[in-house]
């Protein structure tokens, strides 16, 4: 094995990486991104209370596996379709460990008023589990590269 | 083709891959919530039938609860007239100068303010009162239907005009101050009403109807809060500037001559400060408290103005001069503990953080209240301080009692004279009681009735003094009411007083009910203050030792001279109730009644080792009789709580989640379990009603425990999931559902609401109108008539039989500590007794309709303010003596079956965790109903519910999933099962005596089934998971397919 020709391949096929991303890899790390922030601001905000729990808290973590996949050459056709289900246990997780504090916060009705007291923890959650949903679906469908003519070591050298 | 089968199996995978996880989460949902969405869907969990076989009597009449009408109309219409006849009974005639009222036939009035119209008058408390305008008689009609002669003018000008509550939304921070509140009062100044419109000829009496609105969710502001409204000084319990010039511009009209009267009606449930009504600058000729007016309270007002009702209310409450001066506000609305240090700022129902932007403070864990006052709330103070400054009491301090109060607790004018003569009062040892006699004489020159309020003055002794117990210079002990008496008539009035409320509770020494030795005194009087003066005079004091006048010393009579030292702890047990234990020999055992509150009271709390090692008490001090000047605390001063920051601050965190990490479930025991599913009986519900005799078969009858021994498991789960407004059959023992009102006064949803219901039964054509909009609970209380209450309750039964309700989440039962307190349309009284009194009548009256009522909120819940989770700090003397006297005297004298427990918390433990609710509420009071919480917190769970006495959560989320696993109970906790099966019997018991029972005979069976959404939402179950399985599997052959064409045979897409 030709430990330096394997490193000049995968510099290269990095460099390619880097330079050909696009609308559905771009979508998976901002869906990454924002699955990331969430368990932070849960945290905040219900840490104390009975609607926090350890397993809604950790899931979102697991995205960081979607970005794993996404940088590997072999999987990474799987990653928005893994990154998807992540995000989609973790919103349902959160939603099943959360609802009484809805029950409870809309006793008496939804007005604007009761909306705002749900407060921003709460409200971030649910929206940024919701948009971290919608752009993994966005991350399966659409190109995570650019189709550009395939650049070879020859080629750069020369 | 590859490329195509890629995208349809990804997309397919998503697909079905949200549909199936929803599905999951939903079913988990739903399944917890099966019960509110099967009652909100309209459909059942059960078929009641009649078993043929068992042969019962075909003949008798199982409708145990009837009613005495005959349509919707009729009953609404009943219920509107009693809004008409409490306010004639309860509106009281607070000032009455130059015989200004009554104004007499057809006179002609303007009427002041924009709370004038339709909308902005006040009906009822702010939700009730937004919703349910439309079905009431507005002020201007009910006057004119009297006969009086309303300015049209002046009245469209406000109608058309923009002037009147209306909501104000500010930097993103809604005033909206709680569920339904709007603070701003936006009244026309004088300068804005047209000149003709507001001085009109003929039009020579001015009243100015001042209202003031609010709810459920948040007190009226004090002290600068939401300060940018319109309130002078950020006091909405105060004129603005646009009513003072209001009321200087019909002074100046008076004075000009174009009018001639002023009057002002009190059209409110929050006092404002009555400093205005002795004002020379307004001249005020008379003023007329009326609440919240209901259905036809305009009505009942025309005819108190015009002279044909002789108003004879009596005030439910101290009308302060100066609500700066009630010591109850030191310590009142929010106080909340900062890890920051510092305190957050109020400001309206938001918190505001040192950058002023909104915190959020969830369910107001950091939040707490000490009623640092104790006894001395409302009359119990200004009272008491003053008979103290009359008797020239060492450390009594600077104290005015005419800058404090304008019109004592009790008081109430009248178009004519009463005199009360004759007073006696005598021991009754046959009934352990002290007969009242007294004789009302009508010496003026129309007819009208007259109440008499019996007051009793305890000693205050050495030991109190030493102790800390603390003692009211008077306290109303019992009260009735004259029939309309002509001018020259009497009446004798005869009443008796249980001389157990000669007893006080001593928190400290002997930690019981203690009747101590000393001079007693009886006497009657038009309220608190003439009966201190009364006893003043007893004692040989006069206006030149500081009187505000002089009392009649014949109307107070000393008494209590056969208690004896041997007579201490007399009424240290309680009475023998349901709950008594037995002896050996089955003979039933007084309860000893002790401490329940410690933890409770700051002076004595020492947190214990769950607080860490810092935790301590003692450090504070209430209000004493002792030291006024050293005790009473004036203003909002945060200062006064710093050192309770810094400890209480320690504890907070883990008293809000003393519902998680403290629990029963962490304790378990190898306490039996009671038996279940036991087949040697088979007792129905319905057999534990009456005996053969018709009498009513008592709660701790063995029947019961055979019954109980019946249920399984599962049954009593069932019982027990019931919660949110419904309980669920169990057809074990053909356990009908029920149905509830959640309400502070009287049923207001439409009768359509439930099926069981006369209105759906009969199919009655108005079935979708609402009952009549109820006056305000201290108007109730204000008519100091039982016969009048009771027969308001009978009206209360009469709405839930026709709406289909068999209870009500209610009728508000707290205090009115402070007249900023947000939802006191919907209690009483400052005064426990008087409130308990009137819930008693109320309950008496529901009852002959099968209609059952669960007193709320219990306990120290006197503000809006921080009530999901705020600590309430108090001691045992005041809880027992003010706060829980309205559900002792509502429980044993009106057998109200049931309470609500509070949302606040008692010191750091969560209300319906507290232990009270089996030692108190059942041990000492006796009462056999259910209790529920207020609506479902976080910090509440459901098993150390049960174990503490809290039946039912107010919940669709009946989560005992710590207990119940697979079909039975956890082992290691006997005496939960046992807690849940004592709630059982609670539950059941208070069913069996409801209107539930109606049309249930030996032979009805009740059969439970499957919703039938709950059939079609399963039905889906098999579908989704096997599109969920085919999606997975389809994704996994399309890339596998991939995969193998690519490294196995090299193909490329």
């Amino acid at each position: 094995m030709d430990f330096n020709k394997i490193l000049e391949e995968n510099k290269v096929y990095y460099k390619n990486y880097i330079q050909t991303r696009w609308i559905g890899f771009y979508a998976l790390v901002a869906a990454v991104v924002l699955t990331l922030i969430i368990p932070f601001v849960y945290k905040s905000g219900f840490e104390i209370t009975n609607y926090y729990s350890g397993t809604a808290f950790a899931l979102p973590f697991l995205s960081l596996i979607a970005l794993v996949l996404a940088a590997c050459k072999y999987t990474e056709r799987y990653a928005p379709v893994a990154l998807f289900i992540i995000i989609l246990i973790s919103f349902l997780v959160f939603i099943e460990t959360s609802y009484m504090y809805l029950t409870s916060a809309f006793f008496g009705g939804i007005t604007g008023n009761i909306l705002k007291q749900a407060g921003f923890p709460y409200s971030f959650c649910t929206i940024a589990h919701l948009v971290g949903l919608i752009l993994s679906g966005v991350a399966v469908f659409a190109k995570p590269a650019r189709e550009v003519k395939n650049v070879t070591n020859a080629e750069e050298v020369a | 083709m590859k490329k195509v089968l890629s995208i349809v199996s990804r997309a397919l995978l998503i697909a079905f891959t949200f549909l199936f996880g929803a599905y999951t989460v939903a079913n988990t949902i739903l399944t917890v919530n099966e019960g509110t969405i099967t009652s909100f869907l309209g459909q059942n969990y059960a078929n009641k039938v009649k078993d043929e076989t068992l042969g019962a009597d075909e003949e008798f009449d199982s409708e145990y609860f009837k009613s005495e009408f005959k349509s919707v109309a009729e009953v609404k219409k009943s219920g509107e007239d009693f809004t008409q006849r409490v306010m004639e009974e309860g509106a009281v005639l607070l000032k009455n100068e130059n015989n200004a009222l009554p104004l007499g036939d057809n006179a002609k009035i303007s009427l002041f303010s924009a709370s004038s119209v339709k909308g902005n008058t006040v009906v009822s408390g702010a939700r009730e009162n937004n919703e349910k305008q439309g079905g009431t008689t507005s002020l201007k009609d009910g006057l004119e239907s009297v006969g009086l002669d309303v300015n049209d003018d002046l009245y469209n000008w406000y109608k058309d005009s923009d002037y009147g509550r209306k909501p104000v939304v500010s930097g993103g921070v809604s005033h909206g101050g709680g569920l339904y509140t709007i603070w701003n009062i936006n009244e026309a100044p004088w300068s804005a009403i047209p000149d003709n419109v507001k001085i009109k000829d003929g039009y020579e009496t001015a009243v100015f109807v001042l209202s003031r609105l609010a709810g459920e969710g948040a007190d009226a502001p004090i002290y600068g809060w939401c300060a940018d409204t319109d309130h002078k000084d950020g006091n909405y319990l105060m004129l603005n500037d646009d009513e003072i010039s209001v009321l200087q511009g019909l002074k100046a009209a008076k004075d000009a001559g174009k009018i001639k009267k002023i009057i002002v009606l009190c059209n409110w449930t929050n006092q404002v400060m009555m400093d205005f009504v002795d004002n020379p600058a307004y001249g005020i000729d008379a003023v007329l408290y009326s609440g919240s007016i209901g259905s036809k309270g305009s009505v009942a007002i025309g005819n108190i103005l015009e002279g044909s009702v002789n108003p004879s209310g009596k005030l439910s409450d101290t009308f302060w001069k100066n609500h700066y001066l009630n010591p109850v506000h030191a310590n009142y609305g929010a106080t909340g503990f900062n890890t920051n240090g510092g305190y957050y700022k109020y400001y309206g129902q938001m918190y505001l953080d040192a950058n002023g932007n909104p915190y959020n403070t969830g369910f107001d864990k950091n939040s707490y209240v000490v009623y640092q006052e104790g006894i001395y709330s409302g009359y119990r103070y200004t009272e008491t301080r003053y008979e103290d400054k009359v008797l020239g009491v060492e450390g009594v301090g600077e104290y005015n009692y005419t800058d404090v109060v304008s019109y004592p607790f009790g008081y109430g004018n009248s178009y004519t004279t009463f005199e009360y003569s004759a007073f006696s009062a005598e021991y009754n040892a046959e009934t352990d009681a002290y007969d009242i006699s007294v004789t009302v004489t009508n010496t003026g020159s129309v007819a009208g009735k007259e109440a008499a309020q019996i007051f009793l003055q305890k000693p205050y002794t050495d030991y109190d003094k030493q102790t800390g117990v603390e003692t009211a210079a008077v306290e109303l002990v019992v009260y009735d009411k004259t029939e309309i008496l002509q001018p020259g008539a009497s009446e004798v009035l005869n009443m008796s007083v249980d001389r157990r409320d000669f007893a006080k509770y001593d928190s400290y020494g002997h930690k019981t009910y203690i009747l101590e030795q000393g001079d007693y005194y009886l006497t009657v009087g038009n309220g608190a203050h003439e009966a201190v003066n009364n006893i003043l005079a007893a004692k040989g004091k006069t206006v030149t030792d500081g009187m505000t006048a002089n009392g009649v010393a014949d109307l107070a009579k000393k008494v209590g001279n056969e208690i004896t030292q041997e007579d201490l702890l007399l009424y240290s047990v309680a009475e023998i109730n349901a709950h008594s234990e037995k002896d050996e020999n089955g003979v039933a055992q007084n309860y000893k009644i002790t401490n329940q509150f410690d933890d409770a009271d700051l002076k004595i709390f020492e947190g214990g080792a769950q607080y860490g090692a810092n935790a301590k008490g003692g450090a504070w001090t209430y209000v004493t009789r002792s030291n006024w000047s050293g005790t009473v605390k004036y203003g909002y001063d945060l200062t006064t709580h710093a050192w309770l920051n810094n400890d209480v601050n320690l504890y907070k965190t883990q008293a809000i989640t003393d519902g998680i990490n403290w629990s029963i479930m962490n304790n378990p025991t190898d306490e039996a379990y009671p038996t279940v599913g036991s087949t040697s009986t088979a007792w129905q519900l319905i057999d534990l009603k009456m005996d053969e005799d018709g009498n009513p078969i008592p709660y701790d009858d063995q029947r019961w425990e055979e019954l109980l021994d019946q249920l399984t498991w599962n049954d009593i789960v069932l019982v027990l999931q019931g919660g949110l407004y419904n309980t669920v059959e169990v057809s074990n023992i053909s356990a009908p559902a029920v149905n509830n009102y959640d309400t502070d006064l009287g049923v207001w949803g439409p009768y359509s609401q439930y099926e069981a219901g006369l209105a759906s039964k009969l199919n009655d054509p108005n079935k979708g109108e609402r009952p009549a909009t109820y006056v305000d609970n201290g108007i109730v209380a204000a008519t100091r008539n039982s016969d009048l209450q009771y027969e308001y309750g009978v009206q209360w039964g009469e709405d839930c039989l026709w709406a289909g309700y068999h209870g009500l989440y209610g009728a508000g039962a707290n205090v009115h500590r402070s007249p900023y307190l947000g939802r006191a349309y919907g209690y009483f009284s400052e005064d426990g007794y008087l409130g308990g009194k009137a819930l008693a009548q109320i309950n008496l009256g529901m009852e002959t309709k099968g209609a059952y009522m669960l007193a709320k909120h219990c306990v120290l819940n006197e503000q809006e303010t921080n009530r999901c989770g705020g600590a309430s700090w108090a001691n045992e003397q005041s809880i027992r003596e003010i706060y829980l006297r309205v559900f002792d005297v509502a429980i044993t004298e009106g057998s109200v079956q049931g309470v609500m427990t509070s949302l606040n918390r008692i010191g750091t433990k969560p209300a319906p965790h507290h232990p009270f609710l089996n030692n108190v509420l059942r041990k000492e009071f006796g009462m056999t109903g259910y209790n529920i919480t207020d609506s479902w917190m976080g910090y509440m769970n459901q098993e150390d519910l049960i174990f503490a006495g809290n039946d039912l959560p107010l919940s669709g989320n009946t989560d005992i999933s710590a207990l119940y696993k697979n079909g039975s109970f956890v082992e290691g906790f006997g005496h939960v099962a046992q807690a849940a099966r004592n709630c059982a019997h609670n539950v059941l018991y208070t069913i069996v005596h409801s209107s539930a029972m109606n049309g249930f005979t030996s032979d009805t069976r009740v059969i439970r089934y499957t919703p039938a959404w709950q059939v079609l939402f399963n039905s889906f179950k098999p579908v989704v998971g096997t599109l969920f399985g085919l999606s997975v599997a389809l994704y996994v052959l399309v890339e596998a397919w991939i995969i193998v064409d690519k490294y196995v045979f090299k193909k490329e897409d």
